[in-house]
C-alpha cells in the first residue's frame, strides 16, 4: 500500500519528480492528515520551496497561516487561563497542542490544534470548574449521558466553550482515565512540571512526561482519523528533546516508573517504522520496541492519512478494531458495550468539519 | 473634571504596526489582532504626552489641546480629548496612574 | 478547448462520471454531481470556460451528491462535498445548481490564505479595477451583474482576491448570484445574459445564476491593479452620487467585509494598508441604475487606458 505522503514525508527531495496530478494528490492526503500546514515548513526548511508546484504552494501556504493564526489565538487564551487560575493560587500547566505552542517547539509549525488543554490536581477539580464558570466558560455539552460519562470514567471535565470568545478548553485532571488499565500518577507529572521562561504562571510538562503523554494519547484514542498527524507530533518531540544528553535514559526510566511502558514501546516501534524516528539502539532493546507487535496489523494501516488515496479494504476493519481497542484500554468491558451502543443511537448531529475550516457559513 | 488620575504613555510596544493616513493612524496590535483607526487629536495626544515626559492630568490635556484650537470651546475640547482618551486606553496606548 | 464545445451527453457523462474539469480564473475546478439534471444549465453558465486536461493540477474537486435509501423519493436532498469533507448541510436537491456555486465559494474562503480574500464584488476597466464592498441586501450584485453587461470585465461578483505579493485583483468571472428582485431587474436590463431556472425557496430567498460574457471568462488569467473602491447603497429616488471616504474610514470598512483579514493578521494589515493607497475610496448612492453606470464609465474614462 503506497502512501505519497508519507514518501515525501521521508524524502522531501522527491517532489522534484512529481507530476501535477501527484502534486494534487499530496496537497489533498496531507489536508486530510492535518499535515498540510506542517509540510510547508517540511519543504520551506529543506531550501525547496521553489521546486514545490505554485499550486500547491498556495495551498500549504493557507494552511500555514491557519495555523499560525491559531497559534496567537492559543498564546492569548493561555494568558487569560493563566490570569484566571492565579485567584486560586493554582499555576496553569498547559498540554498538548497548547503547551507545544507556548513553548516554542518546533512540533507547532504549521500545525492546527481545536482545544486548549490543561492539568490540574484531580482534589481541586471542583474549585477550578467553579472559576471557570464565573470567567465565562460553560460545559460545551448538554448531553447529560455524557455528562456523566465523563465526570465518572474520565480523565478529563466535558469539554468546556467559552461564552464570548468561542474558545474551546478540556480540562484534565491526569492523563489516562481512572478506569483506564494503566495508573500514571498525575501527581508526580504536576510537582515535575516546568515554568516557561519569560512566561510566568504558565508551566508545561517536562520534557519526558510531555513525550509519554504524547505516546499514551497516540495509542489510548479511539478515534483514527488524527493519528498520523499524533505520530507526527511525537516523531518531532523525540527529535528535538533526543538532541539533549541524557534523554533517552530519563525517558525510559520515567515510563516505567508512570506505569507507561507500553505506549512507549509502541510510540518508539510506529515513529521509527513510518517516520524514520532516530531512536537509539539501547533504548529499542531496553523498551522492546523492535520487536514485532500483534497490533502491527491495525495500527500500520490505521497511522496511514485517512483519504480514500491510501486505503485499503482492510483500512475500515482496522480503524474500527483501533476505536474498539482505545475504549477497551479505558473501560471494562462490560461499561464499554453500554457506551458504544449509546453513541450509536444518537449520532452527532452535525458532519464533521475539517479543524482549519472557518466557522460553518450561510449557503 | 476627572478624579486623581493622571495620563501617561504605555511606553513604546515592538507588538504595534502603524500606517498614517489622511484620517489619522491606523494601528494594528500583533498581540491582540487589533485594528484600530486613532483620530489626529489621539495621535496630537500621545506626541504632547511624550513630550512631556512626565504624566498629565485630562485638565492639562485639554488645555494643550485649547491652545491649539482657540476657537473652539473648553467645553468642547473636553468632549474630544475625553472621547480620544477613551479610544486610546483601549488600545493600550495610554494609562492612567495614580497621582 | 471550451465546455460550450462538448455536447450536452458528452457535458453530462463527464459531470456525472469523472468530473468535469474547468479553469475558473484564479482556481481549476473539478466539478462532479450525481444530479444529473444541472447539466444543461451548468454547461450555459460555463459555456465560455476553458477546459483542461487530465493531467493538470486541480485546486478544488468538488461534487453535489444525491441522497441515497428512502428519503430520495420523499424529498430528494443534494449535499455538497470537497475532496470528502461536507461544509453544508444537504439541501433540497432542486438547489443543486446555486450550491455547486455556495460550495466552490466556500472552498475559496476556507483555502485560500495565500490571497486576501474581500466580501466584495469586483469589475475592471481600461486596466484598473473596481471594488465594491457590501453587506447582504445593498444592491451589490445587481450593480455588479450590470456593469458586467455594459462592458466592464467581471472579476467576481462575491469573493474579490488580492496578492498578498504585490496587490493585483485576480479574477474569477464565474457566474453571478443574483437574488429575488435583481433577477428580474438583470433580465430587463441584459436580456441577452443567459439567466439559470430561478430556484425557490433558498435561504437568501429566490436565486438564479448569470453567465459571465466571453470576454470577461477570456481575460480571466491577467491579473488587474486596484484603482477604486465604492460602498454602494441603493435608496430608492436617491441621486446619483459618489461621495470620497478618506482613507482611515476606507480600510476599515475593507476590513470589516474581509472573509479572512483576522486571519492574515501583519500580511492583512500591509495588504489592506496598500490597497488604500492604491484605490481610491467612496460612499456610492444610486437608485437608477443606468445612471449609476454611467457615473462609473466616467470614472474609468478619466483614468485613461
Amino acid at each position: 500500500m503506497s502512501c505519497l505522503l508519507l514518501q515525501i514525508w521521508l524524502q522531501p527531495d522527491a517532489c522534484r519528480q512529481l507530476d501535477e496530478r501527484s502534486w494534487d494528490l499530496l496537497v489533498r492526503q496531507a489536508r486530510h492528515a492535518n499535515l498540510l500546514g506542517r509540510l510547508y515548513f517540511v519543504f520551506e526548511q529543506q531550501g525547496l520551496l521553489e521546486a514545490v508546484h505554485p499550486r500547491a504552494r498556495a495551498h500549504m501556504q493557507s494552511a500555514a497561516t491557519m495555523a499560525a493564526r491559531q497559534h496567537q489565538a492559543m498564546l492569548r487564551e493561555a494568558r487569560i487561563l493563566r490570569d484566571t487560575l492565579a485567584a486560586l493560587g493554582l499555576p496553569l500547566i498547559l498540554l498538548k497542542g497548547t503547551a507545544y505552542v507556548a513553548a516554542g517547539l518546533p512540533a507547532t509549525q504549521g500545525r492546527v490544534f481545536a482545544d486548549v488543554d490543561i492539568l490540574v490536581p484531580h482534589e481541586r477539580l471542583g474549585e477550578v470548574e467553579s472559576q471557570l464558570i464565573l470567567n465565562g466558560w460553560l460545559s460545551a455539552t448538554h448531553d447529560v449521558y455524557d455528562q456523566r460519562y465523563y465526570r465518572q470514567w474520565m480523565h478529563e471535565l466535558p469539554a468546556m466553550q467559552h461564552m464570548q470568545r468561542g474558545t474551546a478548553l478540556d480540562v484534565h485532571h491526569t492523563i489516562l482515565p481512572p478506569t483506564s488499565r494503566l495508573k500514571p500518577d498525575a501527581a508526580k507529572l504536576i510537582a515535575a512540571a516546568i515554568e516557561l521562561p519569560g512566561q510566568p504562571g504558565i508551566r508545561v510538562l517536562a520534557p519526558c512526561d510531555m513525550v509519554l503523554h504524547s505516546a499514551t494519547h497516540l495509542f489510548h484514542e479511539g478515534e483514527a482519523d488524527n493519528l498520523l498527524r499524533d505520530l507526527s507530533d511525537l516523531d518531532l518531540l523525540l527529535r528535538h528533546f533526543g538532541a539533549e544528553a541524557g534523554f533517552w535514559a530519563a525517558l525510559v526510566a520515567r515510563a516505567e516508573e508512570m506505569d507507561l511502558a507500553g505506549p512507549l514501546r509502541l510510540a518508539l516501534r510506529y515513529a521509527s517504522l513510518l517516520l524514520a524516528t532516530p531512536v537509539p539502539a539501547d533504548v529499542r532493546d531496553a523498551t522492546g520496541s523492535a520487536q514485532p507487535e500483534s497490533l502491527d496489523a491495525i495500527y500500520l494501516r490505521v497511522l496511514m492519512p485517512h483519504h480514500s488515496s491510501s486505503t485499503d479494504r482492510f483500512a475500515r476493519l482496522a480503524r474500527a478494531a483501533l476505536y474498539v481497542r482505545g475504549h477497551w484500554l479505558r473501560m471494562p468491558p462490560h461499561l464499554l458495550a453500554y457506551h458504544l451502543v449509546h453513541k450509536a443511537l444518537w449520532p452527532p448531529s452535525e458532519p464533521p468539519r475539517p479543524l482549519d475550516a472557518p466557522p460553518e457559513p450561510q449557503p | 473634571m476627572e478624579g486623581t488620575a493622571l495620563w501617561a504613555c504605555a511606553g513604546a510596544s515592538d507588538q504595534l504596526l502603524y500606517k498614517d493616513v489622511e484620517d489619522g493612524r491606523l494601528i494594528y496590535d500583533r498581540s491582540s489582532g487589533e485594528t484600530r483607526l486613532l483620530s489626529h487629536l489621539s495621535q496630537f495626544l500621545v506626541e504632547w504626552l511624550e513630550a512631556q515626559g512626565h504624566p498629565a492630568s485630562t485638565a492639562d490635556l485639554v488645555l494643550a489641546v485649547h491652545a491649539e484650537e482657540p476657537e473652539s470651546s473648553t467645553q468642547e475640547c473636553l468632549a474630544a480629548v475625553e472621547t480620544a482618551l477613551a479610544a486610546l486606553s483601549e488600545a493600550h496606548l495610554l494609562r492612567q496612574v495614580a497621582r | 478547448m471550451k465546455v460550450g464545445e462538448l455536447s450536452p451527453a458528452e457535458v453530462r457523462r463527464a459531470l456525472t462520471g469523472p468530473g468535469l474539469r474547468v479553469a475558473t480564473g484564479a482556481f481549476n475546478c473539478r466539478m462532479q454531481s450525481e444530479v444529473g439534471g444541472i447539466a444543461p444549465e451548468l454547461a450555459r453558465l460555463y459555456t465560455h470556460h476553458e477546459l483542461l486536461d487530465d493531467a493538470a493540477f486541480i485546486d478544488f474537486h468538488v461534487k453535489i451528491g444525491a441522497s441515497r435509501g428512502l428519503r430520495r423519493w420523499v424529498r430528494p436532498q443534494a449535499l455538497f462535498t470537497v475532496d470528502e469533507v461536507s461544509p453544508f448541510t444537504p439541501l433540497p436537491q432542486d438547489q443543486a445548481l446555486p450550491m455547486m456555486e455556495w460550495g466552490l465559494n466556500w472552498c475559496i474562503s476556507a483555502y485560500s490564505h495565500h490571497l486576501l480574500v474581500l466580501h466584495a464584488a469586483s469589475l475592471s476597466r481600461n486596466g484598473r479595477a473596481l471594488i465594491l464592498p457590501a453587506p447582504p441586501g445593498s444592491g451589490k450584485s445587481t450593480l455588479c451583474a450590470a456593469l458586467a453587461n455594459r462592458g466592464w470585465r467581471l472579476l467576481s461578483d462575491e469573493l474579490t482576491l488580492i496578492d498578498l505579493r504585490d496587490g493585483r485583483l485576480h479574477a474569477l468571472a464565474r457566474p453571478v448570484n443574483l437574488k429575488n428582485q435583481s433577477i428580474e431587474v438583470i433580465r430587463r436590463f441584459a436580456p441577452e445574459a443567459f439567466l439559470s431556472t430561478p430556484v425557490l425557496d433558498t435561504t437568501k430567498g429566490t436565486v438564479a445564476l448569470m453567465a459571465p460574457n466571453a470576454a470577461s471568462v477570456q481575460a480571466s488569467a491577467e491579473p488587474v491593479w486596484p484603482r477604486w473602491v465604492a460602498l454602494p447603497r441603493w435608496r430608492a429616488g436617491a441621486a446619483t452620487q459618489l461621495t470620497p471616504m478618506p482613507q482611515g474610514e476606507a480600510f476599515l470598512q475593507l476590513a470589516e467585509n474581509a472573509m479572512n483579514y483576522h486571519i492574515l493578521g501583519e500580511q492583512g494589515f500591509a495588504a489592506l494598508g496598500e490597497l488604500v493607497d492604491r484605490a481610491q475610496g467612496f460612499r456610492f448612492e444610486y437608485s437608477d441604475l443606468d445612471e449609476a453606470i454611467a457615473l462609473f464609465d466616467r470614472l474609468a474614462e478619466q483614468e485613461g487606458a
